[in-house]
């Protein structure tokens, strides 16, 4: 009964994998788009897009050029000023860092509650509902290195159920708002994944004998990975895969939804 | 019918990214700059093809001898459920990491977490060397121990104990200024003294505590800083932050642990 | 070459480590500890239930000789009984040892003229449990069955001959117990902590529960102490946590504070982690009296809206247990400031048996009959020699190192103690000598 995990397992387990096989399909698609000749080095000409109206260093400082090796023909370390070096690339080190950008994510989709659901008492003509349709809300700021910071929020219907008991009909619904600092890191151009740690705000409606609504808070996590279509300079397509997972109160679903994305401020 | 109409939906989701691909030119990538960050204690030198350019503290690569990398920040445990029941506590520890290279391939290691009325602290030697391309390998071993004062409240206890561990990592060095760390430890109780009020209680007992595997990103931050964040997940039957707990459970219990430290 | 052999060993390490941590992480800690099963060798043609003067001789400390590695040198020896609807009483043995809070229960049977007593082991800080079978031949059962039995058995007089195994292993190994002593007839109570035992720590009842309450004398209790709350329409019942959660209940759904639902959606929709229904304060006060040997009951007041509805119970089943000529001090605990105020505000409160988690001036104030301070605090020695002789009982709370245990247990200074571990209290004050 309570203590049965293997079906809701072999259930988790086959939505991980559909997870995976989505995006490994997601990521292939670019792959088998992409230049082959993408390793090779274009002149630094053509390379600099110059921006319309610049607003950090980040595109001006271009003076390294690939032909200045890091060891001298005698096979001996190049060494070079310091300021060669802080010439020579922008990174991470340097104070004219940038850019930045701060990007807001809207998505909607469909979720499906992958945990366990067994009511403890025997309900009569028990119906369960498990796919609901969330929406989700998140804010990163993309740094000019690889890690990404934010913080996402939504709406998901965990799920439902109904049934009679003692002659009278009991309704449950379970619904949780996440409440998560999200970290982000771009894999391949326009694929990224996302894992966030917070706590979800979970709500219980309880029909039954009068309405008693219930809140509580569950540490979780959640898991995402996207791929991102431009649609126009500020604006992107997303499609998104994402588990959701309320530790404490063992609620976790699968949800996958388009997401919009709104380059907001770029700086 | 409405599973269907979903499936339908998800499909579309995977199968999207596929369009539009053939109608935009490629944007040409950068060529990889071999001059990527060196930083060494303010002094640049030009740096070889593998060296990491990032700084570092767990990350597996030798250091050189006399250099010191330290981190500072903070490390964030919640309490078992198993031990506090419906109670959480989230009590952040101060956390000090140092490294100081020893030898090409050997450094000393040393870590603090100050919670003012509890506080560890190890120190202990590490072992780096190359594996293949850019993954490196370390092995190290720790000794240190904690101490703890709870006289406040309801409390009147006191403890310390002696700890240490043994671990191994291995490091990848991304192409992109980042250092992701790998490490699993073995940890030791070797002893632990508490005390409420007048009556003591000894465990001499030198067991393994558990089992830690720890994931480390070191990378930059933000302006000039560059900085260290991980996750830690340790399954041990004994950790120092809830000896007051007076937990008597003879099993490993789940502990998560999320760092970040930046460096000095 | 050496090198490669250095790399290799590390990386293979790491393999056997990733190993260890896939096999480590089970759910095995989770559900509650199977009691293992074994065949019925009680309940067979020729057997015989035990006369009562035998039970009460089996009692005693015992000295292991075989299998002291694995249960410790000494082992208490104690009868409880758990009575069905009142009538069908079933009598267990069970057996207090010192290493890891292990504990036997036992059931007994006369065949021929030998005594067999079989059943499990458990380990109360893990979840280690086995089968065990006992056997008292010759001189031992004769000592026992004879009619003028008991009065003065000698060390060495009854041999229980046993073998034990765990839940995977059939009985193979070694385990001879034989009499020592009377156990300590000092008065003590040992208070067992939600009815009878964390969740955590994977009894076959919920915390909280009827069922726990019949299980707690055979895990040693004298006493029992729960925690009382009240429904949203005021019904008095047992729940420890502020919400409904899935430590304590089984998942369906309904969270939230238990005061926000009505004791009729509870039992409906509700079950304890064991399958259990929420028990109102009256069904775990029946189970006390009605079906246990308990002594002792703290009614900790958890959250409290109408004091003077669990005052009502109170006397109600103060009157029962007096009816039933049954000694049962039944404590309404007052464990903040809140509480006490709502018990002051009842008329009768001078005369209400209570116990006071607070100081000992306020226990003196509303004249408590137990004055109960926090184990964290240290051995309240110097505080007891002055309002023990006041009238004051002291328990001390919640008390689950053996190490301390121990040490308050032999400074003689308390009158008893609520614990998790009542197996492990009761090895220290049952063996202690007089």
């Amino acid at each position: 009964m309570y203590k049965n995990r293997s079906t809701p397992l072999v259930r988790r387990v086959g939505l991980v994998c559909w997870l995976i096989v989505g995006l490994t399909v997601s990521a292939l698609a670019q792959q088998s788009t992409a230049p082959k000749s993408a390793t090779t080095v274009t002149p630094a000409t053509q390379r600099v897009k110059k921006p319309t109206r610049p607003r950090s260093n980040y595109h001006r400082v271009q003076t390294f050029t690939p032909r200045s090796p890091s060891y001298t023909k005698k096979g001996q370390l190049r060494r070079l000023s310091p300021d060669q070096l802080w010439e020579a690339q922008p990174d991470s080190t340097r104070p004219d860092r940038g850019p930045f950008r701060l990007l807001v994510y809207a998505g909607l989709g469909a979720s499906y509650y992958s945990s366990i659901l067994n009511s403890p008492v025997d309900l009569t003509d028990k119906k369960q509902l498990r796919w609901s349709i969330p929406f989700s809300l998140r804010v990163m700021w993309q740094t000019d290195h690889r890690l990404r910071l934010g913080l996402e929020t939504g709406y998901v219907t965990m799920y439902s159920y109904q049934g009679n008991r003692n002659g009278d009909l009991a309704k449950v619904r379970v619904s949780a708002t996440p409440i998560l600092a999200v970290f982000s890191m771009s894999v391949v151009k326009r694929f990224a994944l996302y894992a966030g740690t917070g706590p979800y705000r979970v709500n219980s409606n309880l029909s039954y004998e009068g309405d008693t609504r219930g809140t509580t808070y569950s540490l979780g996590w959640m898991v995402a990975g996207t791929y991102t279509q431009p649609l126009g300079k500020n604006i992107g397509l997303a499609a998104e895969l994402k588990w959701y997972d309320a530790t404490q109160t063992k609620d976790a679903c699968f949800v996958a939804q388009a997401t919009l994305v709104w380059r907001a401020l770029t700086w | 019918m409405i599973h269907l109409r979903l499936l339908f939906v998800l499909t579309l989701l995977i199968a999207a990214p596929a369009w539009g691909q053939h109608a935009r030119t490629p944007r040409p990538k950068r060529p990889p700059n071999p001059y990527r960050r060196a930083y060494q204690k303010g002094v640049f030198v030009a740096p070889d093809s593998t060296s990491p350019q990032v700084p570092f503290v767990y990350f597996p690569y030798s250091l050189g001898r006399g250099i010191n990398r330290a981190t500072l920040g903070a490390t964030f445990t919640t309490s078992p459920r198993a031990i506090t029941e419906q109670t959480q506590l989230d009590i952040p520890a101060v956390h000090l990491v140092v490294l100081r290279g020893l030898t090409d391939k050997l450094a000393l290691t040393g870590e603090m977490k100050i919670q003012l009325l509890q506080n560890s602290a190890l120190v202990g030697l590490r072992r780096t060397f190359p594996i293949k391309g850019r993954f490196y390998g370390s092995v190290g071993a720790n000794l240190g121990g904690w101490v703890g004062l709870l006289q406040l409240a309801d409390f009147n206890t006191r403890g310390y104990g002696g700890m240490g561990s043994v671990d191994a990592a291995i490091g990848f060095r991304s192409s992109r200024d980042l250092l992701v760390t790998f490490r699993l430890e073995s940890d030791l109780g070797l002893f632990n003294r508490t005390a409420v009020g007048q009556t003591i209680s000894d465990d001499n007992r030198i067991a393994t505590n558990g089992y830690g595997a720890t994931v480390t990103l070191e990378q930059a931050f933000f302006g000039r800083r560059h900085a260290a964040i991980g996750f830690r997940a340790l399954y041990t039957n004994f950790n120092w932050q809830f000896w007051s707990l007076y937990d008597t459970f003879d099993r490993n219990i789940f502990y998560p642990e999320i760092f970040m430290g930046f460096f000095l | 070459m050496r090198s490669t052999y250095f790399r290799s060993t590390v990386i293979l390490l790491l393999v056997v480590w990733v190993a260890h941590f896939s096999g480590g992480c089970r759910t095995k800690y989770e559900t509650a500890v199977i009691i293992p099963q074994q065949a019925d060798q009680l309940n067979v043609p020729g057997t015989k239930l035990l006369y009562a003067q035998t039970r009460k001789a089996c009692e005693g400390v015992y000295t292991v000789s075989d299998g002291s590695d694995v249960f410790g040198n000494e082992i208490a020896a104690k009868w409880s009984y758990t009575a069905k609807n009142g009538t069908d009483t079933t009598y267990h043995l069970s057996l207090f040892c010192e290493p890891r809070g292990t504990f036997f229960v036992l059931e007994g049977r006369q065949v021929a003229d030998s005594l067999i007593f079989v059943g499990y082991w458990r380990r109360l800080v893990n979840a280690d449990v086995g089968t065990v079978t006992f056997v008292v031949q010759r001189n031992g059962a004769k000592a026992l069955l004879a009619p003028d039995c008991c009065q003065a058995l000698k060390p060495g007089d009854v041999v229980f001959k046993g073998k034990w195994g765990t839940a995977n292993d059939n009985q193979i190994n070694p385990l001879t117990l034989s009499f020592n002593r009377k156990l300590n007839p000092a008065p003590f109570q040992i208070i067992a902590h939600r009815s009878g035992g964390r969740t955590a720590d994977l009894l076959p009842a919920s915390e909280n529960s009827v069922e726990i309450i019949r299980l707690a004398s055979r895990l040693g209790a004298t006493g029992v102490e729960f925690d009382i709350r009240q429904t949203k329409d005021g019904v008095p019942i047992l729940y420890h946590d502020d919400q409904l959660n899935l430590r304590l209940t089984q998942k369906s759904g309904l969270i939230g504070p238990v005061e926000n639902y009505t004791y009729k959606q509870l039992t409906a929709l509700v079950r304890l982690v064991n399958g259990e229904q929420i028990p109102t304060l009256e069904q775990a006060l029946t189970a006390v009296i009605d079906d246990t040997p308990l002594q002792t009951v703290w009614m900790d007041s958890k959250l409290i809206r109408d004091m003077s509805l669990i005052r009502e119970i109170h006397k109600k089943y103060i009157a029962k247990a007096a009816a039933q000529g049954r000694t049962v001090n039944i404590y309404i605990g007052l464990p903040t400031e809140t509480t006490l105020n709502q018990f002051e505000a009842l008329p009768d409160h001078l005369q209400a048996p209570s116990l006071c988690e607070l100081d000992t001036a306020i226990a003196r104030r509303i004249h408590a009959k137990v004055w109960a301070p926090r184990f964290t605090l240290g051995d309240p020695t110097e505080t007891a020699k002055v309002i023990r002789p006041q009238g004051f009982k002291v328990f001390v709370w919640t008390l689950d190192v053996p190490d301390f245990i121990r040490q308050f247990i032999n400074a003689r200074s308390l009158d008893g103690i609520l614990t998790n571990y009542s197996a492990v209290v009761a090895h220290y004050h049952y063996v202690q000598k007089p």
